[in-house]
This record gives structure tokens, sequence and C-alpha cells, in this order.
């Protein structure tokens, strides 16, 4: 009796192993002070991974970023963007200041939304899986090998 | 100096740079990097992601559809002779359009710039971080590389000094 649980048991565990997708390591990003304007913050299935997704509609961060992916980092000095996406594993910030915030049901998305008019994060750091931006300037972008 | 001799011999790279360019390949590079300096490059359809280099140097690997330099760019190589003498030779260019640009790079330096449509997301090493951009315009781009080949190069104004 138990031989034949047993094998089931086996056989589902085996093929959920197979099927399952791993997320490869995030990249950590770090920012020493961030404004923004329009934030949007709701968790979201990734890969079987649950994962903290931002939308910032302008983003400014006056003391620059650094992106420690591998095998490379992205380093900036000053970085100033517009339709951010960033798909993290965490969020952490030391201090900061959110305009207007509210968490609210948001029927499309059929989740609850965390939003902001406006802000400002300090000493930010968040192990990312993806940062989509549709514009970028930058002042003394440096990639890095380490 | 023998006219004759240097005209003979800035006609050849010509020829072969042309004939480079003909066959898809205009360059390869092999042993130490390559600095090169662009005032300003406009650049579309870039993808970036680690890889590597006569396994295992580990270097960022830059994929460019098109680039422009409307100022030029200089390439310089510093290498020994026979001698042993250590020299510089110094490509430059007044205007230089590129294109199906790859290149194995160490890193790369920018001090101001406007990138559109960024995409970075994780992949397992070697890729690593990948990163991939619709176009963008970097200024005073700076970057050392171990390899580099292009579909095709169109310049004005070539010059190629040797550096004692």
């Amino acid at each position: 009796m138990l031989r034949k649980l047993l094998l089931p048991a086996a056989l589902f565990l085996f093929f959920a192993g197979v099927m399952a997708q791993t997320l490869p390591s995030p990249a950590p990003l770090r920012v020493s002070l961030l404004f923004f304007e329009n934030l949007e913050q709701y968790a979201e299935n990734s890969g079987g991974a649950l994962v903290l997704v931002t939308n910032l509609g302008r983003m400014q961060c006056p003391s620059g970023q650094l992106l420690e992916g591998l095998p490379f980092l992205i380093q900036m000095d000053y970085a100033e963007g517009r339709g951010v996406q960033m798909v993290a594993e965490n969020v952490e910030s030391q201090a900061g200041r959110m305009e207007n915030l509210r968490m609210e049901w948001d029927p499309v998305k059929q989740r609850w939304v965390i939003r902001a008019d406006g802000g400002w994060m300090e000493n930010v750091y968040a192990p990312v899986y993806r940062v989509v931006l549709g514009t970028l300037r930058y002042e003394n972008l440096r990639v890095v090998l380490y | 100096m023998n006219w004759k001799i240097a005209t003979l011999g800035l006609g050849s790279v010509m020829v072969l740079l042309a004939a480079f360019s003909l066959s898809n390949t205009v360059m390869g590079f092999t042993g130490g990097t390559i600095h090169v300096s662009i005032p300003q490059a406009q650049l579309q359809g870039v993808k970036m992601y680690g890889g590597s280099y006569d396994d295992p140097v580990p270097v960022v690997v830059q994929e460019v559809d098109s680039l422009n330099c409307p100022a030029g760019q200089i390439i310089t190589r510093q290498m020994t002779l026979p001698g042993p003498i250590t020299i510089k030779v110094k490509l430059s260019m007044g205007k230089a359009d590129l294109s199906k640009v790859l290149m194995k790079a160490t890193g790369l330096q920018s001090t101001s710039g406007t990138l559109e449509n960024v995409d970075m997301w994780v992949e397992n090493v070697p890729e690593g971080l990948v990163q991939t951009i619709k176009r963008g315009t970097m200024n005073n781009l700076d970057t050392d590389i171990y390899f580099v080949s292009m579909s095709s190069l169109g310049y004005e104004n070539l010059k190629i000094e040797l550096i004692y």
C-alpha cells in the first residue's frame, strides 16, 4: 500500500521539478537618492516566484545609480528616466516620503495596488530581475567587468 | 622619404579595408585591447550581455545594428615590433557609419547620453545582465575592445598614423 502511494508521489515530485522554472539570481540595484512621480507597486507571479513590480512615470537619481549584474556592473553619476518598470525580488529604502499614497483595488489588474503621486526614497536597494525604461538620460556612464 | 613606397603602402591599406568591408569582416584583432574613442555615437538596435573572448577572458559583448559617428572616431592600438620598438597605431576618421557591429570589450564609459526603450534583465551566466536599447546617443564614448567585426564601414577623412 505504501509503495503504491510513494511511487505516484515520487513521480509527481520528479515532474514538478522538471517543469518548475527557476528565476536567475537577481542583480542588486542601489540608488542613494531617488525622486519619483506616479509610483505604482504590486505583487505578481513570475515563473513560479513572487515578484514586486514597481512602475514609475518619471524618476530622477541625482546621485546616480549602480546596477551590479554579472559579469559586469553599470554605474551612472546621474540618471533620469521616464516610463520605468522594475521587477524585483523586494525593495528596501532607508528613508523617504510619499505624497498622496493610497492602496486601492485595481479592477483591470485584479489585485491590490499601491499608488503615490510623487516623493523621494533614500538608499534604495532592490535585487532586480528586469528593468525597463522608455527613455534614460545619464551622465558619466560606466560599464565595468568585475 | 620614398613617396612611391609610402603611396603604395597607403593604397594597400585602403584596398584591404575595402576588400574586408566587402567580405563582411573589417577588422579582427587578437592579443591585448584596442582603444576606441567616439565623441558622439548615435546607436540603433543595441544588445549588450556578458560573454567570453578567447575563453576564459570575460567580456562585455555589444551587438549594434547601426552606429553613426558624425564627429568621427579614433582607434588606437599599442604594439611592439621586433627591435623591440613600441609604437602606437592611430586610425582617425572625420565621420564614420558602421553597420552590424559586434564588439567584445573590457568595459565602456560615456560622459552623457540619452537612451530610448531600454530593457535590462538577468539571465544565467555567461550572459548575466542582458540589456537592449532601441536607439540612443552616447557622448564621449570610450571603450577598450578585444575584438570587433562589422558588416560595413563607411568613412570620411581616414588618417592612419604611427606614433613612436
